[in-house]
């Protein structure tokens, strides 16, 4: 004979109550699974939140980047057009004033 | 009529669950009346309902399973959420109950414990759904 085929009987004869008790456990555990799923829908709402935010965070960082760019273009194409314009203007090459 | 009969099967489709609890309840509760009318001593002699009176006086228990039974039944009515997960969770622990003393004071696996093992489950999802707040 096992320990527990000897173990069982002792228990339930001398501890009637412990099946009662391990009844308990059940809708016990059913609580657990609930409070876990909710805990677990609560937690994927905010990775959802997080990844849609930082999504939005990442697209803004690229439209401020690409603004800049344009910026930055439109500065050079100036510079440039200045330049063109100092050079070629005539008045530059007339003789100082009297 | 036909339009009733429609609804009436989406009801049941959508109600699955609810049909689950209503049959939990109605089976403990004929399980619990029936008890009340039956010999003490096959009772004690069986094995599913031998450790009640190890702990309950006859009568009692029979009496406490009807009303559980019929508590779910009522709370399924009320449609209120924390009542029927109450009762969900009183089901659950005696069908449980049930299942472990069968299990305990039997040799061998009786398939009745199938059956009781299922509505232990059936409640246990309801009471799961009921603090999850899902649906």
């Amino acid at each position: 004979m096992s320990f527990w085929h000897e173990a069982i009987p002792f228990l339930i004869q001398q501890y009637p109550w412990v099946i009662p008790v391990i009844a308990l456990l059940f809708p016990l555990a059913a609580v657990g699974k609930g409070f876990a799923t909710a805990l677990d829908a609560w937690q994927k709402g905010l990775q959802q939140d997080f990844d849609r935010d930082s999504q939005r965070y990442q697209q803004l960082l690229e439209q401020r980047n690409m603004f800049e760019a344009l910026y930055r273009a439109e500065v050079k194409a100036h510079a440039e057009c200045r330049r063109l314009l100092a050079q070629h203007t005539v008045d530059k090459q007339l003789p100082p004033p009297l | 009529m036909l339009r009733t009969a429609r609804s009436y099967i989406q009801i049941l489709i959508h109600k699955e669950h609810w049909w689950a609890e209503m049959w939990s309840g109605l089976m403990l509760a004929t399980f619990g009346g029936t008890c009340f009318f039956m010999e003490p001593y096959s009772l004690v002699r069986a094995s599913s309902t031998h450790n009640y009176f190890v702990l309950l006086p006859n009568g009692f228990w029979q009496i406490l399973l009807l009303l559980v039974g019929l508590f779910q039944i009522v709370a399924l009515f009320g449609g209120q959420r924390w009542p029927r997960g109450a009762a969900a969770f009183l089901a659950a622990f005696f069908y449980a109950w049930t299942t472990c003393s069968e299990l305990a004071y039997s040799t061998g696996l009786h398939p009745i414990v199938l059956f009781t093992a299922g509505w232990v489950g059936v409640n246990m999802f309801a009471i799961s759904r009921v603090v999850s707040g899902l649906r």
